[in-house]
């Protein structure tokens, strides 16, 4: 009898095993661990679409070998002129593009750690979430997307703590999207192919750190809410 | 009595009572045919039957008439047996006891009876005291007779009161087939027309002629076709002769019928009028074949309703068809004899064949049966085969070429239908009028036959000498087939000899700039001191006089002609910002002059001198900051000559020294002796080698303050030509050659070019070090000024949260209030100062244009909005927030300043899905405060961020609506939560949120969005409008198709969106008109744009380069400058053809810029006088001419576009 039990543990133990081997982590470079570019597949020098705001951007984005105890961390410097108001358009970056599967949901899970000099709102010093993409018009589509040739149709909820900084390494995580979303957001989100993270500090002065950020696909997927006529004739034109 | 004699007596008593019968028989019936008679005969005058009726009315008289002789015959042909006559005679006499009949009876038995016997010797011995008479039915015939009687009678009585007209009556129906009209008291004695054909829409006059009895009508009856009868009472008769009653049909459109009558004139009859379509041209078609050397396939034309073109020299073959039978049609032309055509299939459709050289109209005249003519006229726009035009790409104007250039032409011919022939001549210069002078073919194309014809021309063989210039001319000749054809001269080409570099670059270097500068520094003078007096003036403007006044404006009058002087100056020492300066020049330089003519006049008020005044001086600032920049731009133009000088000797060096080394070469291999030509020159490219390290070094000292990379490279140039020893290398070959020893001299010269070309290699590097540094500074400046408007901006919220902190104490002292209001007043000056600055920081990059997208593209993106339940709770605990908003005055002056467009930063929705719970209460403008608007273009790309909409109770919504505010801001950077705020915004980037939209009336630029109330224009071509406030009320837009039309993807409840929506066709309804003013664009010649954007911005992108590369610029900055007045006409609703004219400049000005830039840098330097942009510009576009000549300047532009 004995011998069974301990052969069902040693099985139900290989199936979460095996289950967990089974969601693998979908993020590429999620960690800046590419060899020859660290910073392979993400985006932060925004000068080539054309946007003002964010022609600099790449001066305050760096990727420091060690951070912390953690290597090759991402670091975005946040000053008074690029976080600390709501005029001000903040440090971005967007994580690789990954292929979004419809119907199914994804959990996000990253590191960061922030150091802020300045930061009276209550809300959180940066924004995480999720944004869905599809193509510009007229991109023929191709593997591993630039940031550029895609448009964003979908945001996903702010993940993280929304009050204070993290001050020492803390893992953030989120789903996306929704379990349960309503006609309107189904009706956006049947138009998204790729996913990324959008991390942006812009609620203080400081520093943010990003670090191990990993996708993966979870078991179960999101429901939607009734789709009405309107909605089939709109996908049907499209 | 025996019974034979018995039975004869019997028989004629039997006869004596059929005949009695049928008396009274015939009586009865005669009575019941006169009745007859007199009814249809009183019938007859009174309805005055037809003869149908009449007939009728006969025939029922005559079947009575018939039925009384049937049975009167039927009565008197019955015969009685004797039996039956005594028992007719025993009814009537009753004392002969049965005994006739017995008698009878027994008389005729054969059985001998002798009672029978005795009965019959008896005999009947009553018998004689029979009177038979008796047997007549007296009674009955004397009332057939009475009946007789009346029924004549009143046959009779009618004749006395009648008279004719009762016999009349009687014999017409006696006679039904008798033309007896009936006698009437009125009688109608004629109608005109009677059946008639009219002509479909002439109108129609009925005449009637009518005597008769005083007050009978006269009325008319009409019947259409189409519709029922109408009568008209024309008029009473007046008892007097003959009377003409007429009517008159003012548009017979259809067939009709109509009668006349009058009192009790017989009965009258209908005409009928037909109608007939007036002659008419159905069609007329034109198959128009152009000649064959067009190429242009036929074409057909309806002339009647299409506009149409011919091509000079066609052959048309017309076909003319008529909506009815013609009996001629002819066609005219002018210039031309008419031609009559021929009849076709039938004869309403008519052809012929013409040739067209000319003219602009095709008369087309038919005649019908009727013999009325009808003509049309056809206009046609004739399409003749234009000239060749000739543009000469390079050089433009006369070129100095250097010692070892050469003669290079660079030319296109375009004709609309080919080009011929094309030949290159050489005009002797020697002659007076070199115009006339006949020049001898250098080159011939033969037999072209292209519509573009483009070719480059060099000549190895020809040079200019000092004294003797070159002069070429283009001829060429298109296939035209009318005449000889066009034949065009292009003008003429010159190159000169400008002697060695050193000559070339001393020249250059001692022309112009010195007098420009000189020039702008005085003008920049005058323009200061002129402001200062204008300003000292304007000061005691009360006391000034009128004189001094025009004083001042005579010395801007001096200004405006020495800045027309350096616009005219063919070298355009200003460079890139000609053009800016040309507007000032058109504008401003202009407007100052009557603007100060205006203060000067004492006819004006205090006040409006006062305005004119501030106004010039406004003017004067710009005039002046310009004229300050177009001094910096005219040194920085010099130098870039300079720089090009340098860049041209080098490559003249480069090319010299390569096409030495080539002969040389050739020299070796055929082994002759070297001409003395090759050592001369050899000699020469070594004196200029010396020359240009002598230049490199001056012109680095002198370019080291502004181009301090080029200045850098040029001193290292410098000191390697020594270094390498070029020079001596240069001389050693030219010794060699001199020996005639090239196959020595090739290595030296060898060596000598790749030190040339390494030392062109350093200075290019220099020049894109120059440029690379250039762009570095002007994107630090920027960025500086955008710090700089960052924390104005945040000043700006100080200075609004002072003065609310100051409304708010309302217990503050006046003194305390006074401070207060001097330091806000202070920061408010001092951010005046700093923001005037702004246009001033920004006018070093004068060449950075501005571009929006040019994409009409509106994406809308979803944003999930999750709040954690501690959130929810805490919002939920707090209640509606009322905010007062005071009005800033600073919105009115960033509306009149706003231009441009701002781009989007980080934005993201509400992170609640509860209630709004704030709600701004702000104090309006009044309407009279804002009165001028500059709105820059919308975006044509815009990003919507939609979300599901926060539930929120009504009550509570209802506490939490905003005020309808008109603080607007013209644009703004939107890093924000999207969401109502205090202030409305044209800013058109349309962030529909998650909440309902509130009702703004002021502004509602935006995209498709959601529902909501608002007016003006829309920012978006399409999309779906999502749900928002369900309560919305009409959109006010003064214009329906203000611009911003939307295409609606599916249905929504779209009035109150935002404008634009009644072209859609999807609108559940239509907005009311509002009394909003119209909010059109105000775009300037350097303001914002709208469309064309991509063009505009890659020009610009382009012109920046080239600019900083110390290229020539000046093309491409005018093909900018035409794209935005294109566009600029386009948002002000200028013709078309307008719009078509300027974009056609821009194209000319592209493909000269593209030979320009792909030219580099050549050893020909420009000194001839190009096209001057003072006439090329378009200051005179539609919107800017009186009222009075819009239509001729429209005329104007149309010409233009035709002609090009």
């Amino acid at each position: 009898m004995k011998h069974v039990i301990r052969s069902l543990v040693c099985l139900l133990a290989g199936t979460t095993f095996a289950m967990a081997a089974d969601a693998p982590n979908l993020m590429i470079n999620g960690g800046f661990d590419d060899p020859e570019n660290p910073a392979k597949y993400w985006t932060y020098d925004y000068t080539q679409s054309q946007n003002s705001n964010y022609a600099d951007n790449h001066t305050f984005v760096s990727i420091l070998p060690e951070f912390a105890g953690h290597k090759n961390v991402m670091k975005m410097d946040i000053n008074w002129m690029k976080g600390c108001s709501g005029l001000a358009p903040g440090i971005r970056a967007d994580s690789p593009l990954i292929p979004f599967e419809q119907g199914c949901r994804y959990g996000i899970t990253l590191y960061i750690q922030s150091a802020f000099t300045n930061n009276s709102f209550k809300e959180g010093p940066y924004h995480i979430y999720v944004q869905g993409y599809q193509w510009k018009p007229g991109i023929k589509p191709y593997e591993h997307p630039s940031w550029f040739d895609m448009r964003v149709r979908y945001k996903g909820p702010w993940m993280g703590p929304r009050v204070g900084w993290a001050k020492t390494w803390t893992k953030i995580s989120g789903d996306f999207p929704d379990k349960q979303l309503s006609a309107f957001a189904m009706q956006n989100l049947k138009a998204v192919k790729f996913i990324s993270v959008h991390i942006c500090g812009i609620m203080g002065a400081g520093q943010l750190y990003i670090d191990d950020l990993s996708v993966v696909k979870l078991s179960q997927g999101y429901t939607g809410g009734k789709i009405t006529e309107d909605d089939r004739r709109k996908i049907k034109q499209k | 009595m025996p019974p034979g004699m018995l039975t004869t007596e019997l028989e004629r008593i039997g006869r004596l009572i059929s005949r009695w019968r049928a008396e009274i028989k015939f009586v009865f019936w005669a009575v019941i045919t006169l009745g007859c008679l007199w009814i249809s005969g009183v019938f007859d005058m009174l309805v005055q039957f037809e003869r149908l009726g009449r007939i009728f009315f006969w025939l029922v008289v005559v079947s009575f008439m018939g039925t009384a002789f049937w049975r009167t015959w039927k009565v008197l042909s019955q015969r009685y047996t004797i039996q039956a006559v005594a028992s007719i005679v025993e009814r009537y006499f009753p004392q002969l006891d049965n005994r006739l009949i017995n008698f009878l009876q027994f008389s005729n038995d054969t059985t001998k009876d002798p009672f029978k016997e005795a009965y019959v010797k008896r005999g009947i011995p009553e018998w004689n005291s029979i009177d038979v008479s008796k047997m007549r039915n007296k009674k009955a015939l004397r009332w057939s007779l009475i009946g007789m009687g009346v029924a004549v009678v009143l046959l009779a009585i009618p004749c006395t009161i009648q008279g004719r007209a009762w016999t009349v009556a009687l014999w017409r129906i006696l006679n039904p087939f008798s033309n007896v009209q009936p006698v009437s008291l009125t009688k109608i004695v004629s109608i005109e027309p009677g059946n008639a054909t009219v002509l479909q829409g002439n109108p129609m006059v009925v005449l009637c002629k009518v005597q008769g009895k005083k007050g009978h009508y006269v009325s008319l009856d009409i019947k259409p076709s189409d519709n029922n009868k109408t009568t008209y009472v024309l008029g009473r008769v007046d008892g007097g002769g003959i009377k003409d009653y007429s009517f008159r049909v003012p548009k017979v459109t259809t067939d009709l019928e109509y009668r006349f009558r009058a009192g009790d004139s017989p009965s009258p009859k209908w005409f009928k009028v037909k109608t007939r379509p007036p002659l008419a041209f159905v069609k007329v078609v034109l198959n128009v074949k152009p000649p064959e050397y067009t190429g242009v396939a036929p074409r057909t034309f309806d002339g009647m309703g299409e506009p149409v073109q011919i091509f000079q020299g066609s052959d048309i073959d017309v076909t003319v068809k008529c909506n009815t039978s013609a009996t001629a049609v002819s066609l005219t032309v002018k210039g031309y004899e008419p031609i009559n055509l021929i009849q076709g299939e039938d004869d309403k459709t008519w052809m012929g064949k013409l040739t067209i050289k000319d003219g602009n109209t095709i008369k087309v005249a038919a005649v019908d049966t009727y013999k009325e003519n009808v003509d049309a006229t056809i206009n046609y726009e004739m399409l003749p085969d234009k000239i060749p035009v000739i543009q000469i790409a390079q050089p433009k104007g006369r070129v100095t070429l250097g010692p070892n250039g050469i003669p290079n032409i660079e030319f296109t011919v375009i004709d609309d239908y080919g080009v011929l022939d094309v030949t290159l001549e050489k005009v002797p210069t020697g002659t007076a009028k070199l115009k006339e002078a006949i020049g001898v073919p250098v080159k011939n194309w033969k037999g072209v036959n292209e519509k573009f014809f483009a070719q480059t021309w060099k000549s190895d063989d020809m040079k200019p000498t000092k004294t003797e210039p070159l002069a070429f001319r283009i001829v060429a000749k298109d296939n035209c087939l009318i005449g000889n054809g066009h034949i065009v001269q292009s003008p003429l080409i010159f190159f000169e000899s400008g002697g060695s570099l050193a000559d070339m670059a001393k020249k250059k270097d001692n022309e112009g700039p010195v007098k420009i500068a000189d020039t702008l520094s005085k003008i920049i003078d005058l323009q200061r001191s002129n402001m200062s007096n204008t300003k000292k003036l304007y000061d005691g403007i009360a006391l000034s006089k009128s004189e001094q006044w025009l004083q001042i404006q005579g010395e801007q009058k001096k200004i405006r002609q020495l800045s027309g002087e350096i616009l005219r100056n063919p070298l355009k020492p200003l460079g890139p910002m000609t053009l800016t300066f040309q507007d000032v020049y058109d504008k401003e330089m202009l407007e100052v002059i009557s603007t100060l003519g205006r203060v000067a006049d004492t006819k004006e008020t205090a006040n409006s001198r006062n305005l004119c005044c501030l106004k010039s001086v406004a003017m004067q600032e710009k005039i002046l900051r310009q004229l300050t920049n177009a001094d910096a731009v005219a040194d920085k133009t010099k130098r870039s000559k300079k720089i090009s000088g340098l860049l041209m000797m080098m490559d003249a060096l480069i090319n010299g020294q390569t096409k030495v080394l080539v002969a040389t070469k050739d020299y070796a291999a055929k082994a002759i002796a070297v001409g003395k030509t090759l050592v001369d020159q050899q000699d020469t490219l070594a004196a200029d080698m010396a020359e240009f390290s002598k230049a490199c070094q001056r012109e680095a000292s002198t370019l080291m303050e502004n181009d301090k990379n080029f200045a850098e490279s040029l001193a290292k140039v410098a000191e390697e030509c020594e270094a390498k020893k070029i020079r001596p290398d240069m001389l050693k070959a030219a010794e060699k050659l001199d020996d005639n020893n090239p196959k020595e001299a090739e290595p030296v010269e060898t060596t000598a070019l790749i030190k040339l070309k390494e030392l062109q290699a350093m200075l290019k590097e220099g020049q894109l070090a120059e440029a690379q540094a250039d762009a570095a500074k002007a994107t630090e400046e920027l960025h500086l000024l955008k710090e700089k408007l960052n924390k104005l901006a945040q000043l700006e919220v100080k200075i609004i949260d002072s003065m609310k902190a100051m409304e708010a104490q309302k217990d503050m002292s006046a003194e305390e209030r006074d401070e207060m209001e001097e330091d806000i007043k202070a920061l408010k000056k001092n951010m005046q100062e700093a923001l005037l600055q702004v246009p001033t920081d920004l006018n070093i990059f004068k060449e950075l244009q501005v571009g929006n997208e040019a994409v009409e593209d509106v994406f809308q993106i979803f944003e999930e909005v999750r709040v954690s339940k501690e959130q929810e709770e805490e919002l939920k605990a707090q209640g509606i927030t009322e905010i007062a908003s005071m009005k800033d005055d600073g919105l009115l002056e960033a509306l009149q300043k706003a231009e441009g467009r701002v781009d989007d930063m980080e934005m993201w929705l509400k992170q609640s899905n509860i209630e709004e719970k704030t709600k701004f209460v702000t104090e309006n403008f009044d309407k009279e405060e804002m009165k001028f608007q500059a709105l820059g273009a919308l975006s044509t790309q815009a990003e919507d961020i939609i979300g599901d909409l926060v539930k929120q109770s009504e009550e509570e919504a209802k506490k939490a609506e905003d005020s309808a505010t008109n603080q607007v801001i013209p644009d703004f950077p939107m890093g924000w939560e999207v969401g109502e705020g205090r202030n409305s915004s044209f800013l058109a980037k349309g962030k529909s949120g998650n909440q309902a939209p509130d009702h703004k009336e002021q502004d509602g630029r935006g995209n498709v969005g959601r529902q909501g109330m608002s007016d003006g224009e829309t920012g978006s071509s399409g999309g779906t409008v999502g749900e928002g406030d369900k309560n919305i009320e009409a959109r006010r837009t003064p214009e329906p198709l203000q611009s911003g039309q939307v295409q609606l993807d599916g249905e929504a409840d779209e009035r109150a969106t935002g404008g634009g929506k009644q072209a859609s066709g999807s609108a559940d309804s239509f907005g009311q008109a509002g009394n909003g003013s119209s909010r059109r664009m105000d775009s300037t010649a350097q303001g914002t744009m709208e469309g064309l954007k991509s063009l505009m911005e890659k020009t610009d992108a382009m012109h920046v380069k080239a600019s900083l590369m110390n290229l020539r610029t000046t093309e491409i900055g005018a093909a900018a400058h035409h794209i935005r007045q294109a566009d600029d006409a386009i948002n002000r609703g200028m013709p078309i053809r307008e719009v078509k004219e300027l974009l056609k400049r821009t194209t000319s000005e592209l493909k000269r810029a593209s030979t320009d830039l792909s030219a580099g840098v050549s050893d020909s330097v420009d000194s001839g006088a190009a096209v001057s942009k003072l006439e090329d510009v378009v200051e005179g576009g539609t919107d800017q001419a009186p009222k009075a000549y819009k239509d001729l300047v429209s005329e104007y532009y149309k010409s233009l576009s035709d002609k090009y």
